[in-house]
């Protein structure tokens, strides 16, 4: 069975959301941060057990005081991956909020939290405790190194095998 | 069919508008020529006066076109804006797009304009402005750390003071004269460690600041030994308010206790569990200290027996940044975040949670230490006496030894000073020079103090073992990248016993009693094997052979172990020097026994073991077989917990003892009558 799926790359910006996007599809990394402003679109195709899912991915500009996220750009998504850096305990923040901004609208769906730059573990913010309170909230977390391509492969399966779980 | 563009289109597409009209069920039919962009990034998708389907090309698109739909059937009209949208041309290159949707003249157009100039500037004033957020929040950070590190300074300047609250108390109530000078001890200890904290401010702030960033140096530490510290300097503190501080039972078994992280923060971890456990512990409490495994872990506990955690403080408030709050009993809140941002930044963690039992657990949990590396990688090396005919270094026509070529710095930590006068003398006789210690704690700081060639590290001493003394010793050379050859000196030599020494870092292990030739060669084949020059050397050296007499002299062919003849033989003939170590036997010896008959009427396993260990090792020195295996009954006894043996071992030890007093008893008394020349004093430092 083929499926398609709309997955949307939500978070603050910098957190590395363009970086994972292109260490899954083409295996490269960049150091320079390049900030984006619009939305850029790719495609994946994976295998998930018997299933072949092609993954459209949406990468979306990182909210912040100049850029808002809008909703019409979810319209249709199956499945969100949030992005923080741990490095920046803020953007944690802002992903949860997201998250919550998404699941109460129409589009809601299921969502994988990453928490990228695990290759600079030594400078999180991002503490074991507030990531083990959001896996008692029922969360599915993945720590990622975009860099390094530490966990990306992991992060987006997860949300490839979420989005095909039968509904509850 | 392409509709007739007029002038307006025209010259839209002229501006790089590409112009197109609803024609339902998600086509559009483009109006005029869409610019050459267009055919760059959609090929010739409207060519021909088709439509273009934008599900086929863009899902972005797609996704507008609902929006668009919503625009062109709104009452009044609306316009909708698709904001800026990346596609990759068919020769690879980005486009930046961007989409509008609006009714003219009641037709529904779509918009689609490719204003690269405008977009890139808009990127870059974006990327100016985020990256400036992210400089500034760089900075936030810095600022914040700036003033963690000024917090813990001032927190840290402050911690001694408790510790000489507490010493000051002590000396209020009368304490016996000994117990004065070790509460005075305490204290002195304590503004020493102000005094240097106060210079490392001055000395080191910025390379602090770098080091509190990253967690500070690691390196392998001693957790055994930081609790042990920390419990010595703060038990008078709890004594003070009537409160017990204690370690844990765990630690005083062998283990190996090495976790990555830098002593004084580590030591700092705990100071400030205690200042907190103090604060919370009522007279009559007790709390406890200890270390236990955890996986690839060791947690460090501090249990108290106070009030509890209140209900709904968690350990997250609690090492939040200034979690207690201002109403706390405590300090700013700071010591345990400290403890939280230290653990962490060395891969482990913290926590606390009230105890089944009542009070409270703080604990912190570290990674294990990798083993040190040690070049070269060579077995233990067991070196007991061996008296071959010929082997032993040659003796001049005193029967005193030759000097050795190379003199050699040597550390001896040994707590029975017959042993430690033994040693000394043997070891001098040969030119090399001695500094003696009585503990592993006292091994410890001269290992840090000075450089030696070799240490000889007795095993079972009260307070920090030898294990636990290596163990610090390699911890604090790893840094300088030193590695301190350490001989165990024991008589315990069970697999068990080798595996321990081998794990706490040590090069060999010297058997006792041993000969004096053996301890030469034992010395100074390990410091030859230290020299890579000469490192094959030690292999050759590594011999198991049984005790023999302690000066490596061939024993006396006497049918009386015990005959003067026999036991100034075993002291290489040097009647001077067995009589002296024979009177200080005789005066150590009640103290001896009587530290085994106190164990053994206590029920003392563990205290029976130990003090028969060390009866042991002193009698072994005058060749009493007797008296020597009636202890090492004795400590077995101990060791395995089984009391049933023990009256009828120290009857036995009782009887041995009898016949080696009298025995040296005759010989120290014949030896009066011609007195020995005084000895000159020791040196005592290298």
């Amino acid at each position: 069975m083929e499926y398609k799926k709309k997955i949307c790359m939500l978070g603050s910006f910098s957190v590395g959301k363009t970086s994972l996007v292109r260490r899954y599809v083409q295996s490269i990394f960049d150091d320079k941060y390049l900030t984006t402003v619009g939305v850029k679109v790719d495609k994946k195709q994976i295998q998930v057990g018997a299933h072949t899912v092609i993954m459209m991915l949406w990468d979306i500009y990182g909210e912040d005081d100049f850029q808002k996220l809008r909703m019409s750009y979810l319209r249709g998504a199956n499945g969100y991956l949030l992005v923080a850096d741990g490095t920046r305990r803020a953007t944690f923040e802002k992903a949860l909020e997201i998250h919550a901004r998404v699941q109460s609208g129409p589009d809601a769906a299921p969502a994988v939290l990453v928490v990228n730059k695990v290759d600079l573990a030594a400078d999180w913010e991002v503490t074991p405790e507030m990531l083990e309170d959001l896996r008692t909230r029922g969360w599915r977390h993945l720590e990622s190194s975009a860099k390094t391509g530490q966990g990306v492969e992991r992060a987006f399966q997860a949300l490839a095998t979420m989005m095909l779980e039968p509904k509850p | 069919m392409r509709k007739e563009a007029a002038l307006p289109e025209r010259l839209l597409a002229r501006l790089g508008y590409a112009v197109f009209e609803d024609s339902g069920s998600g086509a559009l039919t483009a109006v005029g020529s869409p610019p050459q962009w267009f055919s760059r990034v959609f090929g010739d998708a409207a060519a021909g006066g088709g439509k273009f389907l934008p599900a086929d090309y863009s899902p972005f698109l797609e996704n507008f076109l609902e929006d668009a739909a919503r625009a062109w059937t709104s009452s009044p009209a609306e316009r909708a804006e698709s904001g800026p949208w990346i596609e990759r041309g068919a020769d690879g290159r980005e486009v930046a797009l961007e989409a509008e949707a609006c009714v003219v003249d009641g037709r529904h157009i779509l918009l689609i304009a490719n204003h690269q100039q405008r977009f890139d500037e808009t990127s870059s004033r974006l990327q100016t402005a985020r990256e400036e957020k992210l400089a500034h929040e760089r900075l936030r950070r810095e600022i914040q750390t700036k003033e963690i590190l000024l917090h813990c300074i001032v927190h840290d300047l402050s911690q001694p003071l408790t510790a000489l609250r507490g010493c000051l108390s002590l000396l209020t109530m009368g304490l016996p004269p000994e117990k004065v000078r070790e509460v005075v001890d305490i204290a002195d200890r304590q503004t020493r460690k102000q005094e240097g904290m106060i210079r490392d401010v001055l000395k080191a702030f910025s390379s602090e600041m770098a080091a509190l960033q990253s967690g500070g140096p690691r390196q392998s530490v001693d957790l055994a030994t930081a609790a042990r510290e920390v419990v010595a300097e703060y038990a008078a503190a709890f004594s003070s308010q009537g409160a017990t501080l204690a370690l844990d039972s765990r630690l005083d078994a062998p283990g190996d206790w090495l976790v990555t992280g830098e002593p004084d923060r580590l030591r700092r971890l705990f100071t400030n569990f205690l200042e907190n456990a103090l604060r919370y512990s009522p007279a009559g409490t007790t709390t406890t200290v200890g270390v236990e495994p955890d996986g690839q872990f060791l947690r460090a506990f501090v249990d108290d027996q106070g009030p509890g955690l209140p209900e709904g403080i968690t350990a997250a408030n609690l090492f939040r940044l200034f979690g207690k709050g201002k109403e706390s009993t405590g300090k700013a809140g700071l010591g345990l975040y400290f403890c939280k941002i230290t653990a962490e930044r060395w891969g482990g963690g913290v926590g606390c949670e009230n105890r089944s039992s009542g009070g409270t657990r703080f604990w912190f949990r570290l990674p294990l230490a990798p083993r040190p590396a040690r070049a070269p990688d060579r077995e233990l090396a067991v070196v007991a006496a061996p008296p071959h005919a010929g082997e032993h270094p040659a003796e001049d026509s005193s029967g005193k030894p030759q000097k050795a070529e190379r003199p050699l710095r040597i550390l001896l930590a040994d707590d029975l000073a017959i042993n430690r006068q033994l040693i000394e003398e043997m070891l001098e006789q040969r030119g090399h020079r001695v500094q003696t210690v009585n503990g592993g704690r006292a091994a410890v700081a001269a290992a840090q103090e000075n450089v030696f060639d070799v240490i000889l590290m007795d095993v079972e001493m009260p307070g920090m073992n030898g294990l636990e003394a290596a163990r610090a010793i390699r911890a604090s050379e790893l840094p300088l990248g030193r590695s301190t050859p350490i001989l165990a000196v024991t008589a315990n030599d069970s697999t068990e016993d080798r595996e321990h020494i081998r794990q706490a870092g040590m090069d060999g292990h010297l058997r006792k009693p041993f000969g004096r030739d053996g301890l030469y060669r034992a010395v100074e084949d390990a410091a030859s094997a230290a020299e890579p020059s000469t490192a094959a050397s030690h292999e050759a050296a590594s011999t198991d052979v049984a005790p023999e007499s302690t000066t490596g002299a061939p024993p006396a062919a006497s049918a009386d172990p015990l005959s003067k003849a026999a036991i100034v033989a075993r002291f290489g003939g040097d009647a001077r020097l067995a009589a002296q170590l024979a009177r200080m036997f005789l005066k150590d010896a009640p103290r001896l026994l009587g530290s085994v008959r106190r164990a053994a009427r206590r029920g003392d396993s563990d205290g029976l073991a130990r003090s028969a260990h060390a009866l042991k090792g002193a009698v072994g020195h005058f060749g009493a077989l007797a008296a020597r295996s009636a202890a090492a009954r004795l400590e077995d006894l101990g060791r395995r917990g089984d009391r049933k043996g023990v009256k009828l071992g120290l009857e036995e030890l009782d009887e041995a003892l009898d016949a080696l007093r009298k025995a040296l008893l005759a010989m120290t008394a014949r030896r009066s009558a011609a007195p020995a020349p005084a000895r000159t004093p020791k040196r005592r430092k290298p």
